[in-house]
């Protein structure tokens, strides 16, 4: 129990420091991702390094508190101010009704959630086991032995990082039966800064629900969402650290642009396998290009997500587990994919993307394209202002990612096209970032010039 | 930039409007005729396009009707009240049948009611989209009068910017209806089967999830020790739960666990004790493929299988029909 009541005051101490006092909900949001994001990172370096020791990991929690707290007394965060609604469908009676109707849905969903122990698949065989086994053995570097009399399996225990796993052994560690808990908090922590977000570019109070709700019921993600996979961490910090980063461009408080890196970190430590922080790249650097200031700090940013996408691959070298590292196979599939070039090969993948993505996302695609086409319209006419452009440049970067990981892949996989189920919950991102996209759009002034 | 519209054009506008409630309702028929026979007849068969109906609806609603007569009043007056009843009757409807079909059987409802149950959601949304637009409130205050309209549409600038705005709110209207339609049953279903279970064991939720397996990996665990090694099939059909190591070792750790993957003769590790019983799993697709592991006659110092008292001789023999369709553990 004392290490989550470390872990929760980190947090909060660390949203203290990035967020300020503007909302105590928004601290609280933060909170979360923040304290299980270092206490996750601890316990991995641990694990490298010694057998897993409670002791230190609650002492290094401590002198991470006490660092924060340090950093907030020299720099106090006033925060940013929530800007008045520029009101289109102003209806206080429908902010009452759907506000009734989300907290409805909270509580058969939080029903849900928690009445039932971790059982699907992954949830159970990687993460959950992880943290058992790390409970019971104190070591990872055993971990890459269990699969010895499986060769098709050999690499399973290290195929993602320890993040999810770390939530279950910090449950377990507290006391806590059902790890499932803290998935939950994730989902309304992440539903949280969705809406704060909404609300702070501008849009009305009521709408900022609505496209909250419809992120909610959205068929995929509520599936994801309700079970103990490493996706709705993996939303929680990827959306998380997409909003941050938004904020930094807009009101250039250099606490949004870190608290961004270490969230892009913790969703790297979440999911690996697809480099979707490209993406996020991609929007620093058109920012960059727009702005062409904050050089040092833009440098730092990357620097601190890519020392959290090579930290996995190097565990393997460092603890040297007798199966192939996977990631350096990527960087050989990159190549192959170059020196194989095909327009056939590249059909293929489009087919396959058209039926397992674009068809299966529905009204939701077709929502994103009428976007792209509006936006573009204003964009001629000078409408709106090139802000609104990081929006676009995100989605359409993930896109790409998606097509050409899967060209890539394609080659050194058979079943490639096998696994539409796979990719579909690897895109989840697109649903928070296309509705929110559309709603500032239509419902907000705030790319208006 | 204005443009001129003849008072001919400004009445058929203002005419418009009154097909609003005329469509809606046709929707709304044809959703209720779709329940009887299956979702989706009209669009398969006779190409009748619901969502297009939908859509003109809507658009019809923008332009609020003028000079409506004492007929149709009372039209509009019947319609809202029988959506209003409609909407609470599918409503009840369709939580009583999710409860009846759950403590039954799949197909339960259709088989006695002669229904789709699941499409009652479709009727219970549409009525509630209708009832909230055809509302004063709705109107009021995002709409605005009929002057105010004809206003805007005599505005180029203005009708370019919402017709753009226009585009973007039917799509984003489809999308909340498509996830209203198909989370509504998951959530629900998810909350009965819950409610059913709350209380009950770890051991009962996991066998709700996961079925007979959940109870052979029971058996496995009660008749095997801690530090036996055990030797389970390949992970391909028809054996791919039990031939999943990782999914096997959740529940069996700290056994050891031996793929059948492995050839005999390439087996170097210590030495097995136990053997899983497999028959496999029936699923399509699968024909010619053959059933039971191991594949080789086994001598055994004891033979479990799941569900029965076996008192056979101890010796597998593959093929035996007393191993046909079962599952069980061999000690060696």
């Amino acid at each position: 129990m004392m290490t989550l009541l470390l872990t929760v005051l980190l947090g909060f101490i660390g949203a203290q420091y990035f967020v300020g006092n503007d909302d105590k909900y928004e601290k609280a949001a933060v909170a979360v991702g923040l304290g299980v994001g270092f206490f996750s990172i601890l316990v991995s370096i641990n694990l490298l390094l010694v057998p897993l020791n409670i002791f230190m990991i609650n002492f290094l929690l401590l002198f991470l508190i006490i660092t924060f707290g340090l950093m907030h007394v020299f720099n106090k965060n006033k925060g940013m101010k929530h800007h008045k609604d520029k009101f289109y469908l102003k209806d206080p009676v429908a902010f009452r009704y759907l506000k009734y109707f989300l907290f409805i849905l909270f509580i058969i969903f939080v029903f849900i959630i928690l009445s039932w122990p971790v059982h699907a698949w992954d949830a159970l065989t990687l993460h959950d086991f992880r943290a058992k086994y790390f409970l019971d053995t104190n070591s990872l570097s055993e971990l890459g032995d269990l699969n010895f009399f499986d060769k098709n399996r050999e690499s399973y225990y290290f195929s993602y990082p320890l993040l999810t796993t770390n939530i279950n052994l910090l449950s377990y560690v507290a006391g806590i039966d059902n790890p499932k808990i803290f998935y939950f908090v994730f989902v309304i922590s992440f539903l949280y800064l969705f809406y704060k977000f909404l609300l702070r570019y501008r849009v009305d109070k009521s709408v900022a629900l609505l496209i909250v709700i419809l992120t909610f019921t959205y068929p995929a993600l509520y599936g994801i969402l309700r079970i103990a996979y490493s996706n709705s961490i993996y939303i929680y910090y990827f959306i998380g650290a997409f909003i941050f980063l938004m904020y930094w461009i807009d009101k250039r408080l250099h606490e949004n642009l870190y608290l961004s890196a270490l969230f892009l970190a913790f969703a790297i430590q979440t999911r690996f396998t697809e480099p979707l922080f490209i993406a996020i790249f991609v929007v620093l650097i058109a920012s960059l290009y727009l702005t062409r200031k904050d050089y040092l700090k833009t440098f730092i940013y990357s620097l601190i997500a890519t020392a959290s996408y090579v930290f996995w691959p190097y565990v393997h070298s460092f603890l040297k587990l007798s199966f192939p590292n996977k990631k350096l196979s990527y960087i050989q599939n990159i190549l192959l994919g170059i020196e194989r070039f095909s327009f056939k090969r590249a059909i293929e993948v489009i087919v396959f993307f058209t039926k397992s993505l674009f068809v299966s996302f529905g009204f939701l695609f077709m929502l994103l394209l009428l976007t792209f086409l509006v936006h573009y319209y204003y964009l001629k006419k000078k409408k709106i202002s090139l802000q609104s452009l990081y929006f676009p440049a995100m989605i359409i970067s993930i896109i790409l990612i998606f097509f050409v990981g899967t060209y890539l892949l394609s080659f050194s996989f058979d079943r490639w096209n096998k696994i539409p189920k796979s990719l579909q919950r690897a895109a989840l991102p697109l649903v928070p970032l296309t509705l929110s996209y559309s709603g500032i759009l239509i419902f907000s002034d705030k790319w208006n010039k | 930039m204005k443009i001129k519209i003849s008072k001919r054009s400004k009445r058929w506008l203002g005419s418009l409007g009154r097909f609003f409630p005329c469509a809606w309702v046709l929707v709304l028929l044809f959703l209720i005729v779709e329940l009887f026979i299956y979702p989706g007849v009209f669009s398969i068969n006779s190409f009748v396009p619901i969502i297009g109906l939908f859509l003109l609806g809507f658009i019809f609603y923008l332009f609020p009707a003028t000079r409506i007569g004492k007929l149709e009043k009372l039209f509009i007056q019947i319609t809202k009240r029988f959506t209003v009843v409609l909407f609470l009757i599918t409503l009840l409807s369709y939580f009583y049948f999710t409860y009846a079909e759950s403590i039954n059987y799949p197909n339960y409802v259709f088989t006695y009611f002669h229904l789709h149950f699941r499409h009652l959601l479709y009727i219970n949304v549409a009525s509630a989209v209708y009832l909230v637009f055809s509302s004063r409130e709705v109107a009021k205050s995002s709409i605005g009068s009929y002057k105010d309209h004809v206003r805007k549409i005599e505005n180029v600038a203005i009708v370019r910017r919402e017709f753009a705005l226009l585009i973007l709110f039917i799509p984003l209207l489809l999308v909340g209806y498509r996830n209203i339609v198909e989370t509504t049953p998951k959530l629900i279903e998810e909350a009965i089967l819950t409610y059913q279970y709350f209380g009950k064991s770890y051991d009962e939720k996991m066998r709700a999830r996961w079925g007979e397996f959940y109870d052979y990996m029971l058996l496995i665990k009660e008749n095997t020790p801690e530090d036996a090694v055990v030797y389970h099939p390949p992970q391909v059909k028809p054996w791919e739960f039990e031939g999943n190591q990782v999914l096997l070792r959740y529940f069996l750790y700290p056994r050891a666990l031996v793929s059948g993957s492995i050839a005999a003769s390439d087996y170097e590790g210590p030495e097995i004790t136990h053997i899983l019983i497999v028959w496999g799993r029936r699923s399509p697709g699968i024909e010619g493929l053959e059933f039971g592991w191991p594949k080789e006659e086994v001598e055994a110092s004891r033979i479990v299988i799941m569900g029965e008292d076996y008192q056979g001789p101890h010796v597998y023999i593959p093929g035996d029909d007393v191993f046909k369709e079962k599952r069980g553990l061999i000690e060696l």
